[in-house]
């Protein structure tokens, strides 16, 4: 029994009012305040969810040629029409989210796996390290992903893990250099230097101390990495450089659409994919702005 | 100064020769032999052992790994870099005559995007949290968000397919090279990729602008009497330094968008040229565009670099 149970009802609120008042719980109340980033996470989970049920909910194999019905308007049977060798579009567009947001997800995890270890480290170790990671952050940040991954796949042929691991080996330097800059700061802390005064070893240091002071504005930055990522599949996969067909991503349903008879008189074969990445991308650029105003709230004055 | 630019420039140097390298082993790797391709089919048995090993003496793959990649470079640094696949043009002929279209646009969608974003992000910035501010970021946002063939597709939708009033494609109208038609042609694709460029340097000049602000010795002037407009003048100033920076490092990214936007305008840049070399498994082509890139990119971070001691002392002394 808990000593609440004895208070008068008005004292009672006030202690949950306390309770509550833990910094995540503010940031969590401020985030659910922000109509942009909660509609932007509703979406985002719509389309996590019709990708994880699509084999499901799909009328259709995303894949199947039907010679019978060939660029069909939308109708009832075809709820988006169907493509030039009579595909369903609204099949493909569920098949093709799979494809992009396994993509963007994985990309930006794995570009903040190493980011976050690769900035942790420059902003630890300093001396030549940092120098070394700064420098490489500097000129990596401005490669052009799109045009390493043309390369690449022209050479050694496109394929998505190829696409997921590149877009990671080169989104890395955006976390990283928020992570380096969160641990300049960190280390100078009393707690870590009390920690340091302990002996504590070097690696428990940075994973029970540094990496968690990390995580926030890492967190933001993967939701944006997430976006980047999807444009980025999309426009390489538009390109031909990424996801090839039959297989099908919203990028390249796009690209077979370029012809002017498909985009004049065909629309229902490259809004729909095209809405699709924009909304994608805007939802997850959403989430991370909320995230970040939400647990820095001084940047929103 | 001098001693900041010369080991810049050997860093700068020295990353060029192991993207090289690693351009070198790619296209060792490369599945498919080209030399076997060279091979005519009737000839076979014996005979076409002998052939293969005459084709590759010639090209030089019989050397070690070591002299063949040394001839490359050696290739390299006199601006050969091998013949086309398809073709059979000199690749470094190609990528040049494909630069002016590429440089053009480019150069033109940078040149817009500036000057819409500067004036656009002062105001987000002076007027901040205003309807201005919120009008001009989420223009900024959605031109970030969505994919810039998707709004290519839909302007050559709105402009070429339902109005007719801006060609969908191409440099010139056929039989037409004047500059009226150029010009025309230029609008969507130029227009596209400046919104996109505007849209991230609208960020930097707002951020950039506000930092500014709130530094003392706008207080200062404000507190001197001087006029808003004084301070504003003093801020923005400042502010537009470090802008140069972030538009050195900017360029390279805006090669990307425009691949993307000449491959949907068929716009006849170095961009499609390097897209039907992937349609093509062109590596040669491929190659010799990777290597331009790279030099594109290094040569921006080193001017990013220097302009960055050169405007401010204090980055020059410290160093």
């Amino acid at each position: 029994m808990r000593n609440k149970d004895f208070l008068p009802t008005s004292a009672v609120n006030l202690v949950e009012k306390t309770q509550q008042s833990s910094p995540d719980k503010l940031a969590l109340r401020r985030f659910i305040r922000n109509p942009i980033a909660v509609i932007g996470v509703i979406a985002l989970l719509i389309a996590v969810l019709a990708s994880l049920l699509a084999p499901i909910i799909s009328p259709y194999p995303p894949n199947a040629i039907d010679l019978a019905a060939v660029r069909q308007a939308p109708s009832a049977d075809h709820l988006l029409g169907t493509d030039s060798t009579g595909r369903d579009v609204f099949s493909r567009m569920l098949a093709g989210g799979q494809i992009s947001l396994l993509v963007g997800f994985s990309a930006a995890l794995m570009a903040v796996a190493i980011g976050t270890l690769a900035g942790v480290a420059a902003g630890w170790f300093g001396g030549i390290i940092d120098a070394f990671i700064s420098r490489v952050i500097d000129i990596m940040l401005s490669v052009p992903a799109v045009l390493v991954i043309i390369v690449l796949a022209g050479v050694i042929g496109p394929s998505v893990p190829m696409l997921i691991i590149v877009i990671a080996g080169l989104a890395w330097p955006a976390p990283a250099r928020i992570a380096r800059s969160v641990v300049l700061s960190l280390r100078e802390e009393e707690f870590v230097q009390a920690a340091r005064a302990f002996g504590s070893r070097t690696g428990y240091i940075i994973f029970r101390h540094l990496v968690p002071g990390v995580l926030p504005p890492i967190v933001v930055s993967a939701t944006l990495l997430v976006a980047e990522a999807v444009l980025l599949e999309s426009s390489l996969s538009f390109l031909g450089a990424g996801v090839q067909p039959p297989e099908s991503s919203w990028g390249n349903m796009l690209n077979e659409a370029q012809s002017l008879t498909v985009l004049s008189s065909m629309p229902w074969l490259w809004v729909p994919p095209g809405l699709m990445i924009a909304i994608t991308v805007l939802s997850a650029m959403a989430v991370g702005d909320g995230i970040r105003d939400a647990i820095d709230p001084r940047k929103n004055n | 100064m001098l001693r900041t630019l010369v080991t810049r420039l050997l860093s700068s140097i020295a990353v060029f020769l192991i993207i090289a390298v690693g351009l070198f082993t790619l296209v060792r790797l490369a599945p498919g032999d080209p030399i076997e391709m060279m091979v005519p089919l009737e000839v076979s048995g014996a005979d076409r052992e002998a052939y293969t090993a005459a084709v590759r003496a010639r090209f030089g793959l019989d050397q070690p790994v070591l002299v063949q990649f040394w001839r490359w470079l050696g290739g390299l640094m006199t601006g050969d870099l091998g013949f086309s696949y398809t073709g059979g043009q000199p690749v470094s002929e190609l990528l040049t005559d494909r630069l002016g279209p590429t440089a053009l646009l480019m150069g033109s969608a940078l040149t817009i995007g500036l000057i819409i974003a500067v004036p656009a992000g002062v105001i987000a910035a002076v007027r901040r949290n205003t309807v201005a501010d919120y009008t001009i970021s989420s223009v900024s946002v959605i031109a970030i968000s969505v994919p810039s063939f998707f709004l290519g597709m839909l302007a050559i939708y709105v402009f070429a397919v339902k109005l007719r009033v801006l060609p969908s494609s191409g440099m010139h109208g056929t039989g037409q090279d004047g500059l009226g038609d150029l010009l025309l042609h230029m609008v969507l694709p130029v227009g596209l990729l400046a919104l996109a460029n505007s849209a991230s340097f609208i960020r930097y000049v707002r951020s950039g602008v506000l930092e500014e602000l709130g530094k003392d010795y706008v207080r200062t002037i404000i507190a001197k009497g001087g006029t808003p407009s004084r301070a504003l003048r003093h801020a923005l100033r400042n502010s537009l330094m470090s802008l140069i920076t972030v538009l050195a490092t900017t360029i390279p990214i805006t090669l990307s968008g425009a691949v993307v936007l000449e491959q949907i305008f068929a716009w006849p840049g170095m961009g499609q040229l390097a897209i039907s070399a992937l349609t093509n498994r062109d590596y040669p082509v491929l190659i010799g565009f990777g290597l331009y890139t790279a030099v594109l990119v290094l040569i921006c971070n080193l001017i990013a670099d220097l302009s960055y001691s050169i405007i401010d002392p204090r980055v020059r002394t410290s160093r």
